[in-house]
């Protein structure tokens, strides 16, 4: 009986061990997310904008974007690569809605978005945290166990207000708090994120003990997105 | 309607054609690809894009279409 306790307790201790180094060893890394645009009825619809967004379409099927995190911070950006072919990969970036940088303190949770002709050396700060909604569904990535959660992004401008769904799919298996695009606070790595038409997943994955990235917080002029809007 | 005036003075100075006088050809396309611009900043805010990535798409399309043209 003795003999029995002593092992569970051999065990759990080994266990908090790998868990304490997992946390210890696998604060920092690089994540890789491929983008694509889907079909949006408003934008296809729209004259002006339809011939623009085939391009960007067409445009967004060779983009990539590095998500950099450690110790609470991360940055979000798009992938460096030339354009080929007369591709138009601003124009993707821009119907992405990330053609600079994204940066994301979760302790504070501060957004900070700096874009890639930034008038001024402004910084548009982000507001709205998202309300998550934990769904129970469950789905495989890449091999990990991810669930869905929810949220709505709200989009208001000139027109009038607007109300769009955010599905993310995170998985607890790699219990860091990160997303692409600005999106945190889940329960886990968020290796899916739909945001109205915006698709992001999971390319590749690189975290451990490698401590060199450095993660510089956005310098300018911060001015709220719901100012600036 | 004060963003949108201060967007066409923004473009019209990255058009560089601010000093430019006169009814050229490039003059003409410049101005046909400023009004492509502001219609697409339209757009993207009619279908419910926010201003700072509508701004973003008008700037990019501004770009494309002097790229077009040169």
């Amino acid at each position: 009986m003795m003999k029995n306790y002593f092992i569970v307790i051999v065990l759990l201790c080994y266990a908090l061990n790998i868990s304490s180094s997992y946390c210890q060893n696998n604060t920092s890394g690089l994540i890789t997310y491929n983008v694509s645009l889907g079909d949006d009825k408003l934008i296809m619809e729209n004259k002006t904008l339809r011939p623009f967004y085939i391009q960007a379409i067409k445009a967004s099927e060779n983009l990539k974007y590095e998500l950099h995190f450690k110790d609470g911070e991360s940055i979000f950006k798009p992938q460096k690569r030339m354009s080929v072919d007369g591709e138009n990969i601003d124009l993707a970036k821009a119907f992405v809605g990330c053609d600079g940088l994204i940066y994301t303190n979760y302790k504070e949770a501060l957004v900070l978005y700096e874009k890639a002709n930034s008038k001024d050396n402004v910084v548009l700060k982000k507001d709205d945290i998202p309300n998550w909604k934990l769904i129970n569904e469950k789905k495989y990535i890449h091999g990990y166990e991810c669930y869905k959660a929810e949220a709505v992004l709200k989009v208001i401008n000139e027109a009038k207000s607007f109300n769009f769904k955010i599905i993310a799919w995170y998985t607890p298996q790699i219990p860091l708090p990160y997303g692409p695009k600005g999106y945190f606070g889940l329960p886990g790595l968020i290796l899916e994120l739909q945001e109205r038409n915006v698709s992001f997943g999971l390319s590749e994955i690189k975290y451990g003990t490698n401590n060199t990235i450095k993660i510089d917080k956005p310098k300018g002029k911060v001015v709220s997105l719901s100012d600036y809007n | 309607m004060k963003k949108k005036i201060v967007l066409i003075i923004g473009f019209i100075l990255f058009s560089g054609n601010v000093f430019s006088v006169g009814k050229s050809t490039s003059d003409f396309m410049y101005g046909r690809c400023l009004n492509v611009a502001i219609a697409a900043y339209d757009s993207a805010i009619s279908v419910g894009l926010s201003h700072d990535q509508a701004e973003s798409i008008a700037y990019r399309t501004l770009e494309y279409c002097h790229h077009t043209i040169e």
